[in-house]
């Protein structure tokens, strides 16, 4: 090293690098995201592409792994809801963010982002694709709003504002006789990983989705679960059928449509972002400078 | 508490040399998150070769992978990460990182950046890490060559970038 724009770089590294602290946790949070590519790659490769492939052409809601004449394990609707159990198992274990995309057939275009601890963010933006707002909700014990709209250039905080509807009772595994199973289970943008979860696990477990056949959706191969039109009737239809589609390698959900009563349906793109410091920061929701506080509306909107 | 017994001795590792790994991470990223996210990308691969490198230097391995990583646009992986990056770029002029707040002291690292990554590289091991050409090109699985045109054309860029800024401020 020899010039003094040398000797600047190297002072200014020091200097630049001063602050910074090895966090805690980022050796477990490594540690936990490798184990889970461990675990769904074992998964993969213990289903067999070849197997979930012939198994998604039957209709078999419900039932046991079957054993076929060859003494091989016949995938079923139950054993898909295994597996999905499994890959989400690994994704709660591995803290993941889920990461929603979702757009609906009127232009609207939502992005929402939920971690393990309630917290979450939601973007929204109008048919003009112009960015609305951006809202933070803290945990069930302690909501704290922050909305920030941007077509007006205002924000506000609310405390204690109630949080979306939460699923109902969930029972895992799930029985077809018991009482939350007696409803459709419905999907909403809102929902923590949790949430979701539970969601997805009693609707497969109930029978309200079958296996319809492979697709691919955003080039990735998966699996097709339709509602139950047997399940729909017994309903009476409550609630808006939902199109779930699994990762045929994965097994973990990577799209759900929800078809409303008159032609509208909303298509919800899902990702698991690693529970990483820049993934994490996207969960925070801040205020550009210039932008005036407003009263936080005193009507909550229902739960 | 270890994730397990067999990687006790990488918490121990990582206690007494993260922060430096970690500060060459945020000088090849530029944010203090970025080099975080490159930091826990190398360890899942340790983690994923752990059984393999029993016995050998952690440092090294973790080192090479970061700076592989860093020059391979590892960020660059995964379709939702691209999204959410195009979502934050919205961000950025009103509401900076706080890690990314550079003052003038700190003009030269911000414009390290404008580097490519193979330049900004060789510059953060032979000025940062004070390697030699020949271990720095080692580190990197390059020729010494590579490293000392790298390193040189990038110090060139630097001092262009430099003497702009500093004529854009007058």
């Amino acid at each position: 090293m020899s010039s003094d724009l040398e000797l600047q770089l190297r002072a200014e590294m020091e200097h630049f690098t001063a602050p910074v602290r090895l966090p805690h946790g980022l050796v477990v949070r490594a540690y936990r995201r490798q184990r889970r590519g461990r675990i769904t790659t074992w998964t993969a490769a213990a289903a067999g592409t070849a197997a979930v492939a012939s198994a998604v052409a039957m209709v078999a809601v419900g039932a046991a792994p079957a054993t076929s004449t060859n003494g091989q394990q016949t995938p079923t609707a139950a054993y898909l809801a295994h597996r999905v159990g499994v890959a989400l198992d690994a994704a709660d274990a591995a803290d993941d963010i889920l990461y929603i995309h979702a757009t609906d057939n009127s232009d609207n275009e939502w992005f929402y982002q939920a971690g393990q601890d309630s917290k979450s963010r939601a973007e929204y933006y109008n048919v003009d694709h112009q960015w609305v707002e951006a809202e933070g909700i803290g945990t069930p014990q302690e909501s704290v709003v922050i909305s920030v709209n941007y077509a007006t250039k205002t924000w506000y905080r609310q405390e204690n504002r109630p949080r979306p509807r939460p699923l109902a009772h969930r029972n895992f595994p799930p029985s077809p006789t018991t009482s939350s199973c007696r409803q459709m289970v419905p999907f909403y943008m809102g929902e923590t990983p949790t949430q979701l979860e539970a969601g997805i696990r009693e609707a497969l477990g109930c029978g309200q989705l079958l296996m319809a056949g492979p697709e691919q959706v955003g080039g990735v191969a998966a699996i097709k679960l339709v509602p139950s039109r047997a399940r729909l009737r017994a309903t009476g239809m409550v609630t808006p059928p939902t199109t779930l589609w699994v990762s045929s390698s994965s097994y973990l959900p990577v799209r759900w449509q929800s078809d409303g009563p008159v032609a509208t349906h909303t298509v919800y793109d899902i990702s698991w972002l690693p529970p990483t410091a820049a993934n994490l920061a996207g969960l925070t929701v801040t205020v550009p400078p210039g932008f005036r506080r407003v009263t936080a509306p005193t009507h909550a909107p229902k739960p | 508490m270890a994730p397990n017994p067999g990687v006790a001795g990488l918490e121990e590792f990582l206690a007494e040399r993260g922060t430096h790994l970690l500060r060459t991470a945020v000088l090849l990223t530029g944010s203090q998150e970025a080099g975080e996210d490159l930091l826990q990308t190398a360890l899942e691969r340790l983690f994923r070769h752990w059984r393999k490198l029993a016995g050998t230097d952690p440092e090294g391995y973790l080192r090479r992978t970061i700076y592989h990583l860093a020059t391979d646009g590892w960020r660059r992986q995964g379709r939702w990460q691209a999204r959410l990056r195009l979502l934050r770029a919205t961000d950025i002029g009103v509401v900076p990182d706080v890690s990314a707040v550079i003052d003038q002291r700190d003009e030269l690292v911000r414009l390290l950046l404008q580097l490519p990554a193979g330049q900004r590289a060789a510059i953060v091991l032979r000025y940062w890490e004070e390697l030699g050409e020949a271990e720095a090109a080692k580190v990197l699985g390059c020729s010494v060559g590579t490293v000392k045109s790298a390193t040189s054309r990038g110090l060139r860029r630097l001092r262009e970038l430099s003497r702009a800024s500093l004529a854009a401020d007058i």
